[in-house]
């Protein structure tokens, strides 16, 4: 029997039995012992007349008995309180699925039915699961941030500080998206003198993980890249998927500098993102965050200009204060020395005064002097008939000796005395 | 040579100088050299600032596989799309 004609026997039955109408043939396959079908025959038509029948469809049901083979593929159920179907999901489905789904967890599941010609069972060929809501993606995420926090790797602690003013900017990113031109015209703005590295790499589909990872390390290579910043414009859960896959979580994890992860928009959280030194909710603010402003740090030099000058006034006015202080005290030093001095003088011109002959003079006193200018003391200096000089104390008067007389105890007058 | 080092290590140079000013006890000649040292600074501070703009490059790997670097132009003007 050709395969044709017993695919148009088994339509022949099932047409029979839509219509209602007994089976008028005598000898169908597999009506006696005679016509028996072969096993393989059988389900070889049983599947045809599902494939035949059902177009691909939507089926929903929970999990059950996920399991996950060597190559990859995947076999399960899909059951409700009271019937289950079996379920295959071939590794080139499986491998975009985010995460295995879990036991019970309800899934819809598109596919097509078909019948499992060797084992005899009926099946799904599943392509797309898709959980409630980010079902399977909030589970992957979960998952993959559970082990990443096992090993610390989420620790804010982990997290380093941003170099102050970067040489060189590495960036991770798609070439014409506009996560690059928004973080290229921040960072022009701010720092202009900053050096910027593309490594441009897929951001997302299947191969985004391996390329980011690869952008990543060589960026990293490249000599005076100071800091990177991974970014990427908004997209929906599944564009953005890829910053969530463990392997670029761990790539930025153990990233030899600091980098700074910008996914999506601000309500986007990856796990790139908590496993970064920092988190920036855009492109343009990761900008903000890796680059010092320009016109701020001009601020800040300035100030330290104006405070060079301020400092320089207090130092000449403390110093004119100095010097004046010191003159002062210069000063004060000479007036009380001219002071002193003074009485000092005064002191010494009365005791000077008290030493003089003319005060002597003054009180009636005259002194004998001989032509040299000789005081004559001794009645022995005077020669009769001489002639000396008598000082009084406006004048002088000359003198001649008449006679002398002695006035010692004992001694005898000679000659006439003074006139 | 080292940009971020220079214009940090000559703020940090600036924050000395103007603390020592500010301290009594320096005699005025020393405290002129401060100043003009300061001064120095200070240009040298906006010279970094002032610096030629930074290069914007791409890696590239070459077909020997050999990666290098080639000038990348970015349409800065460009409206923001997403």
């Amino acid at each position: 029997m050709s395969e044709v004609a017993q695919f148009s026997l088994f339509e022949a039955a099932a047409r029979d039995a839509e219509a209602v109408e007994p089976a008028p043939q005598p000898a169908a396959p597999g009506e006696t012992a005679e016509s028996a079908v072969p096993v393989s025959e059988l389900n070889a038509a049983v599947r045809r007349l599902l494939e035949a029948s059902f177009g691909p469809l939507w089926v929903i049901g929970e999990v059950s008995n996920w399991r996950r083979t060597a190559p990859g593929h995947c076999y399960f159920s899909l059951k409700d309180e009271s019937a289950q179907l079996p379920c295959v999901m071939f590794r080139t489905e499986a491998r975009r699925l985010p995460t295995d789904p879990e036991e019970g967890m309800e899934v819809c599941a598109y596919g097509r039915l078909t019948l499992y010609e060797s084992g005899g069972r009926y099946q799904l060929v599943v392509q797309r699961i898709e959980a409630k809501g980010e079902g399977l993606w909030r589970l992957a995420f979960q998952r993959t941030l559970r082990r990443l926090e096992a090993e610390g790797l989420t620790d804010p602690a982990r997290r380093r500080p941003l170099p102050a003013m970067p040489r060189r900017v590495g960036v991770v990113t798609s070439r014409g998206g506009a996560a690059l031109r928004d973080l290229v015209s921040v960072i022009r703005r701010r720092a202009p003198w900053t050096h910027i590295l593309l490594s441009a790499c897929r951001v997302q589909g299947e191969s985004a993980a391996r390329e980011i990872c690869a952008a990543l390390d060589a960026v990293v290579r490249h000599p005076g890249v100071d800091v990177v910043v991974l970014t990427r414009g908004g997209g929906s859960v599944e564009d953005l998927w890829c910053f969530n896959e463990e392997v670029v979580a761990r790539a930025v994890a153990s990233c030899p500098v600091p980098i700074v992860t910008a996914v999506g928009h601000e309500v986007d959280v990856t796990i790139v993102d908590l496993v970064a030194d920092l988190r920036a909710p855009t492109p343009s603010v990761a900008g903000e965050l890796v680059v010092p402003d320009g016109a701020e740090l001009r601020a800040g030099v300035r100030r330290y200009g104006a405070a060079l000058a301020a400092a320089l006034r207090g130092r000449s006015r403390r110093a004119d204060e100095r010097v004046a202080r010191t003159a002062e005290r210069v000063g004060l030093g000479i007036s009380r020395f001219l002071e002193r001095s003074g009485a000092r003088l005064e002191q010494l011109s009365g005791r000077l005064g008290a030493l003089s002959p003319l005060a002597t003079l003054e009180r009636g006193y005259a002194v004998p002097l001989d032509p040299e200018g000789k005081v004559l003391r001794r009645i022995g200096m005077f020669l009769p008939g001489k002639h000396f000089r008598l000082r009084v104390v406006d004048g002088e008067v000359s003198s001649r000796v008449e006679a002398l007389r002695d006035a010692t105890p004992g001694g005898s007058a000679a000659g006439e005395g003074a006139r | 040579m080292n940009e971020e080092l220079d214009f940090e290590a000559t703020m940090a140079e600036l924050e000395r100088i103007v603390s020592a000013l500010d301290r009594e006890e320096l005699d005025l000649d020393e405290a002129l050299r401060l100043f003009e040292d300061g001064v120095r600074h200070v240009r040298r501070a906006n010279e970094l600032l002032d610096a030629a703009r930074g290069r914007i490059e791409e890696l590239i790997e070459t077909s020997s596989g050999e990666i290098r670097t080639a000038d990348l132009e970015i349409d800065e003007e460009a409206s923001e799309d997403d």
